[in-house]
């Protein structure tokens, strides 16, 4: 396997990559990046699931799904969605299910060069005009000169591309693989911060409309611990209902759309996170809830 | 019957104020009630009165002084304990009945009852009860929001009231209600002090004050 990676706004001339195609035993050609914007919008979005779904490759030979492609518009997808998941699990069951895919697999419809746009991140995911292409040859002995030519090429044409080492495909795919995990806890890190953020603020304007409520309970024996339980159960109840809903209506919409969808502990895992950091948000609105002074909340003159 | 208010509420030499540079709302102020008496704290308001109601209460502290309930001063214990001497032992009522507008008038009653490590198995009975007494006759689901100014203010009484609570603090209990209403609680409060408990009523409606076995104005 050879990786390219072009960073700036460059993306890889169609000429040259077409001419790389045909002088070389170009097997595959697919393209990692971290945002599908750094194409023209004509040629995003044109999802192809369907097809794949109906080729069920997962349960073929390898070799038989290289050599013959159950359909023709399928080809470079299909197979790099093989090379990036089949070490994880199988990317379609018999029925046409889709299952674990890491990244979203897009056809690039008239970019003739390139089997496949995938959406996972890139080397340099904080950086979304990172396009990484990674090319597979017929035959492993001819890395060596293509990577010459390509080399060359790039330099002529002055592009900001550079040409890595060739990786083995079990490599590549585990790298990606580790990526799209990091990647992923790092988001699930971003949105658990802001959501506790969030209770915390919500939870602290709703403390002071509760003012009165809170002295009340005070006056009448609820103890300072009573009230932090209260609002503490409050938020991690109404946390636990919303994120369920959440995900359920989040779920329904990948499935929709045709998306891959998330393992079921996956989906349970974020629930439970989503709750825990509730509660830990809700702990300064409820010790706030619970140090109210019930003379002042009561408004003793 | 409430027996066990002996030592009743002593305030000695007390003195309050809400910052230390301002004037004490309370100054140097030596009081006391025992079971079966009643205290009148009478006085203009923003006098400090309501401050003085919620001293005894055990939401404020004194500055400086001695206050103890029941022959203990509360202050040498934690929140928990002075949380549970107010669920069990003391009934406050508000003069805006201060009602939980969601909550039906019998939850409301029986509010006081969450923070109590027991409950009496007949309290939901003893409260219906009590609200019928006090001339409640809407339906016991009903919402706070459905009552009249009177009803709200008997169903505030029942809260006070209910589970026999040895001491009562009143702030302005007869304030905003009719004459008829305003008679239905005194008589409520002061037939709940001939059982032995303790009531101190925060008022500046001096025939109410008459009433009680002692009383101090508060300037």
């Amino acid at each position: 396997m050879i990786r390219v990676q072009a960073s700036g706004n460059e993306r890889l001339p169609l000429d040259l990559c077409t001419a790389l195609r045909r002088s070389h035993g170009v097997r595959t050609m697919v393209a990692l990046t971290a945002s599908e914007d750094v194409f023209p919008r004509s040629l995003r979005g044109s999802a192809v699931r369907a097809p794949m779904r109906r080729a069920s490759l997962c349960s073929e030979p390898r070799a038989e799904r290289r050599s013959a492609p159950p359909s023709g518009t399928i080809g470079g997808d299909a197979l790099l969605a093989l090379h990036l998941n089949a070490a994880v699990s199988p990317l379609f069951t018999e029925d046409g299910e889709l299952i674990d895919v890491r990244g979203r697999h897009r056809f690039v419809g008239g970019m003739s060069f390139l089997d496949s746009l995938v959406l996972a991140p890139t080397q340099e995911s904080d950086r979304s005009n990172i396009v990484e292409y990674v090319v597979e040859l017929e035959r492993a002995d001819d890395i060596s000169a293509f990577r010459g030519v390509l080399s060359a090429s790039l330099e002529a044409a002055q592009l900001d591309a550079r040409v890595a080492a060739p990786v083995e495909l079990s490599l590549l795919r585990a790298e990606v693989v580790a990526r799209s995990v990091e990647q992923s806890r790092s988001r699930l890190l971003v949105g658990a911060v802001a959501t506790g953020l969030l209770v915390s603020a919500v939870g602290l304007v709703g403390s002071s409309f509760r003012r009165q409520e809170m002295g009340r309970r005070r006056v009448l024996g609820a103890s300072q611990a009573w009230l932090v339980i209260l609002v503490s159960t409050e938020a991690v109840l109404a946390a636990g209902v919303g994120s369920v809903l959440g995900a359920t209506s989040s779920v329904s919409f990948l499935a929709s759309r045709g998306d891959a969808l998330p393992a079921p502990d996956t989906v349970a895992s974020g629930v439970v996170f989503v709750v825990i950091v509730t509660l830990l948000g809700a702990v300064v609105p409820a010790l706030v809830s619970a140090a109210v002074d019930p003379a002042k909340a009561l408004r003793v003159p | 019957m409430p027996s066990d208010a002996v030592g009743g509420i002593r305030l000695t030499r007390v003195t309050f104020g809400y910052s230390s540079g301002a004037d004490p709302v309370v100054d140097d102020l030596s009081v006391s009630v025992n079971p079966g008496e009643s205290l009148a704290l009478v006085g203009e308001s923003g006098s400090g009165k309501s401050t003085l109601l919620y001293l005894m209460g055990l939401f404020l502290r004194p500055t400086s002084g001695e206050l103890t309930v029941f022959g203990t001063n509360p202050w040498n214990y934690g929140d928990r304990y002075r949380s549970s001497l107010r669920s069990s032992r003391v009934g406050f009522v508000f003069q805006d009945a201060c009602l939980d507008e969601r909550r039906s008038i019998l939850d409301n009653v029986l509010e006081p009852t969450l923070y109590r490590s027991t409950r009496s198995p007949s309290a939901a009975d003893d409260a219906a009860k009590l609200l019928r007494d006090l001339g409640v006759t809407s339906p016991m689901t009903r919402r706070p929001t459905q009552l009249s100014g009177g009803q709200m203010q008997r169903v505030a009484l029942a809260r006070a009231l209910a589970g026999e609570p040895v001491v009562v603090l009143a702030d302005e209990p007869t304030g905003n209600l009719d004459l008829r209403t305003r008679q239905l609680v005194v008589d409520a409060l002061f037939g709940h002090v001939k059982t032995g408990a303790i009531l101190v009523i925060a008022t500046h409606d001096l025939e109410l004050a008459a009433l009680s076995t002692q009383q101090v104005r508060i300037s």
